[in-house]
C-alpha cells in the first residue's frame, strides 16, 4: 500500500469509526443529551461529501483546462502548417527561410498533469503520445533543413529540400492528415471544446492539403 | 527595402546590392557588358589537357591528343577559329553559317509561339546564335541568352559581336565558362537554369557539327538530354551529313578540311598554346575513314616525322617524350549518314520533332556532303534513370 493511500484509509477509517460511535451514543442518550451526536454525525456527513465534491471539482476544472489548451495549441498547429512560409517556393523566388514550428507545449503539459486520467481518456491519451513523437519529428527535420541551408552554405539546395518537403504524400502532408484526425478527435468526444471560428479554419487547412 | 527585379513568370525576388548594381550599369552602359557565371575549376581543365598530352605513343592519332573544347581555350586559338568562319576557302563553314537564317525559318515553327529562353551550347562566334535570338524574342519580350563553353574567350567572342549587331541587352546575358561535357557540370547547369528561369522553356543548341568532335557522340547527346532537357524544353542539333559511307567519300571528308590554311591554322593553334613544338603545317595529316555503319570519321592529327625523338616542354614546365612518328590528335569530326544519324537519336533518347537538310552539292558541285539542322525534343516514353536520393531526400523520407 502507498503512502497515499494508507493516510487515504486511515483518514476515511477514523471517520466511520467516529461516525459507527456517534451513531452508539445518539442510541443510548435520551432527551436534550441526544442533540450532540446527532450534530456530530451531520457534521461528519458534510465533511466527507464536501471533499469528495471538491476533489472531484478540481479534477474537472484541470481537465477542462487541460483540453480547452489542448484544442487551442492544435488550432495553432493548423494555422501554422497553413504558414505562406511552409508553401512550396515558387518560381525563382527560392530564398533561405526561417520555418515556423509546431507548438507542442499543451500536449506536453496534458500528459504531464495527469489531468487526463479518466476512462475514457485512455483513446485521448495514446493519440496524443503518438502526435507528440510526429511533431517533434517534424521540427527536427525543419532544425536539419535550416542548419544545411544557412550554416552549410547549401543555398542550391534549397529546391532539393522545397521539393522534398512537399512532395505528395510526403511528411508535410502526413503530418496534416494526422493533425485533422486529432482535431476531429478531440472535437468529437468534447465539442463543448469546439469554438466557433473552428468549421471555417478546416478549409484553408483542405486547401492546403491538396496544393 | 530590398530592391526588386521582375523576372519572366512576374514574381519578384530581392536583389543583393552587387547584382541590383550591376543592373543599373548594365542598363546605362552604352558598350557591350555583360555578366559571366563563374565557378569551374581551371586547375581541373589545366590537368586534363596536361594528362591527354602524355598519353602513349601512337602512329594513328589514338594517343596524345587535345579534346574537343580544349582547342578553343586560349585568344590565339579564338582568333584562328573566328578567321576559319570568315574564309572563302573554307565553303563548307560559310555556307553552314549563311545558309543558317533560312534552315532555321524552315524549322522554328515547330516551337510555335511559346515563349523560350536559349542556351546555346558551344556558340561559336555568335552568328548563328544571332539569327536564333533575333526570331525568338518575337515571341518572349524577356528573352534570355545563356552562351555555354569551355573557352571564355570564345564566349566573349560570341557574346560581344552579338550585343553589337542585335542591340542585346546586355542584362539578359549570362555567359558560363564551363565544359557541358561533363556530367557534373550539365547538372550544374541545369540547376543554374532552373533557379533562373523556373519552368519556363528553354531551347538548348549544339550546332556547328560539334556532337561529332567528341569520341563519344552518343553519350554526350544522351547525357544532355538527360540532364538538361525537360519535357517542355527543345534541342536544336546541327550536323554534317554523307550521303553514303565509303572510303572515297572519307577521303573527299578529310580533303575537305585541307582546303582552308585558316582551319589548318586554328587545329594547330592549340598545339602552339600547350606546347613548345616547333610546329611545321607540313607535319598536319588528315585521315578520312568509315566509322562502322554510321559515320566517315575524319582525324586531324600531329605527326613527328622529323626522324627522331622530341622533347617537348608542357605548360607545367613537365617534359615529355614525343617520340619519331608518334602523334597527337588535334581534332576528331564526323558526317553522319542517314542510318548513323537515325541511330545517334534513338540511341541518345530524344526524339526528331522537325529536320531540314542543306545539300552542299547543289550549292557548290563540288562535294556531296549536307547539313542537317533538327529540332528534338525528350522521348515521352523515354526510360529515364531517377537520380538517387539528395539529402533533402535522406532528410524528409519517412
Amino acid at each position: 500500500m502507498t503512502r497515499s493511500s494508507f493516510i487515504a484509509v486511515a483518514t476515511f477509517g477514523c471517520i466511520c469509526v467516529a461516525w459507527v460511535i456517534s451513531g452508539v451514543w445518539l442510541f443510548v442518550a435520551s432527551g436534550t443529551s441526544r442533540f450532540e451526536p446527532a450534530v456530530q454525525i451531520l457534521g461528519l456527513l458534510a465533511g466527507v461529501t464536501g471533499i469528495l465534491a471538491e476533489r472531484r471539482a478540481t479534477g474537472q476544472e484541470r481537465r477542462r483546462l487541460a483540453l480547452t489548451s489542448l484544442a487551442d495549441e492544435l488550432r495553432r498547429g493548423a494555422a501554422t502548417l497553413a504558414d505562406p512560409r511552409l508553401a512550396p517556393a515558387d518560381g525563382t523566388n527560392r530564398r533561405p527561410r526561417v520555418y515556423p514550428r509546431l507548438p507542442v507545449s499543451a500536449v506536453d503539459a496534458a500528459l504531464v498533469s495527469g489531468a487526463l486520467a479518466e476512462q475514457d481518456d485512455a483513446g485521448l491519451l495514446g493519440r496524443l503520445h503518438e502526435w507528440r513523437d510526429v511533431v517533434s519529428g517534424f521540427n527536427r527535420r525543419l532544425d536539419l533543413t535550416e542548419m544545411r541551408i544557412f550554416t552549410a552554405g547549401a543555398a542550391e539546395e534549397i529546391p532539393d529540400f522545397d521539393r522534398a518537403l512537399h512532395r505528395s504524400d510526403g511528411y508535410l502532408d502526413q503530418i496534416r492528415r494526422h493533425l485533422h484526425e486529432l482535431q476531429d478527435y478531440v472535437d468529437g468526444s468534447h465539442p463543448d471544446l469546439s469554438p466557433p471560428g473552428r468549421a471555417a479554419d478546416r478549409p484553408v487547412a483542405e486547401a492546403a492539403d491538396v496544393r | 527595402m530590398p530592391e526588386t527585379e521582375p523576372c519572366g513568370d512576374g514574381l519578384l525576388y530581392e536583389l543583393s546590392p552587387v547584382l541590383s548594381g550591376l543592373d543599373s550599369v548594365l542598363g546605362q552602359t552604352d558598350s557591350p557588358r555583360w555578366i559571366e557565371f563563374v565557378g569551374e575549376d581551371q586547375a581541373d581543365k589545366f590537368a586534363t589537357v596536361m594528362d591527354d598530352l602524355r598519353r602513349r605513343h601512337s602512329t594513328t592519332g589514338d594517343g596524345k591528343r587535345i579534346i574537343s573544347g580544349y582547342s578553343y581555350v586560349g585568344v590565339e586559338p579564338t582568333i584562328a577559329w573566328a578567321n576559319a568562319c570568315r574564309d572563302r576557302l573554307y565553303p563548307v563553314m560559310k555556307q553552314s553559317i549563311e545558309s543558317f537564317d533560312r534552315r532555321w525559318a524552315s524549322v522554328r515553327p515547330s516551337l510555335g509561339a511559346v515563349p523560350y529562353h536559349y542556351v546555346s551550347l558551344g556558340p561559336g562566334d555568335g552568328q548563328k546564335d544571332a539569327v536564333i535570338l533575333q526570331d525568338l524574342r518575337r515571341d518572349n519580350a524577356q528573352l534570355c541568352y545563356v552562351p555555354v563553353d569551355t573557352s571564355t574567350e570564345m564566349l566573349r567572342l560570341a557574346v560581344r559581336d552579338l550585343i553589337r549587331q542585335l542591340k542585346f541587352s546586355g542584362k539578359r546575358i549570362l555567359s558560363v565558362p564551363l565544359d557541358f561535357s561533363a556530367q557534373d557540370n550539365a547538372t550544374e547547369l541545369r540547376r543554374l537554369l532552373t533557379g533562373l528561369f523556373g519552368d519556363t522553356p528553354v531551347l538548348f543548341s549544339l550546332l556547328g557539327n560539334t556532337i561529332a568532335n567528341f569520341d563519344d557522340d552518343v553519350e554526350l547527346l544522351g547525357m544532355l538530354a538527360t540532364e538538361l532537357l525537360r519535357p517542355q524544353d527543345r534541342f536544336l542539333l546541327e550536323v554534317a551529313t554523307t550521303p553514303r559511307l565509303d572510303a572515297d567519300l572519307a577521303t573527299k571528308a578529310a580533303a575537305e578540311y585541307e582546303l582552308s590554311r585558316s582551319f589548318g591554322e586554328f587545329v594547330i593553334s592549340a598545339l602552339r598554346r600547350y606546347t613548345d613544338l616547333h610546329v611545321d603545317t607540313e607535319n598536319l595529316l588528315h585521315q578520312g575513314t568509315v566509322e562502322g555503319d554510321r559515320a566517315l570519321l575524319v582525324k586531324i592529327i600531329y605527326q613527328n616525322q622529323t626522324g627522331e625523338d622530341i622533347l617537348i616542354t608542357l605548360p607545367d614546365r613537365a617534359n615529355v617524350r614525343f617520340g619519331r612518328d608518334d602523334t597527337i590528335r588535334l581534332l576528331i569530326t564526323r558526317k553522319y549518314g542517314q542510318e548513323g544519324l537515325g541511330a545517334l537519336l534513338a540511341d541518345s533518347g530524344v526524339r526528331m520533332v522537325r529536320s531540314t537538310h542543306l545539300d552542299f552539292a547543289a550549292a557548290h558541285n563540288r562535294s556531296q556532303f549536307g547539313m542537317d539542322l533538327m529540332i528534338l525534343a525528350n522521348q515521352p516514353d523515354r526510360v529515364v534513370v531517377p537520380a538517387g536520393p539528395t539529402l533533402a531526400d535522406d532528410v524528409w523520407s519517412g
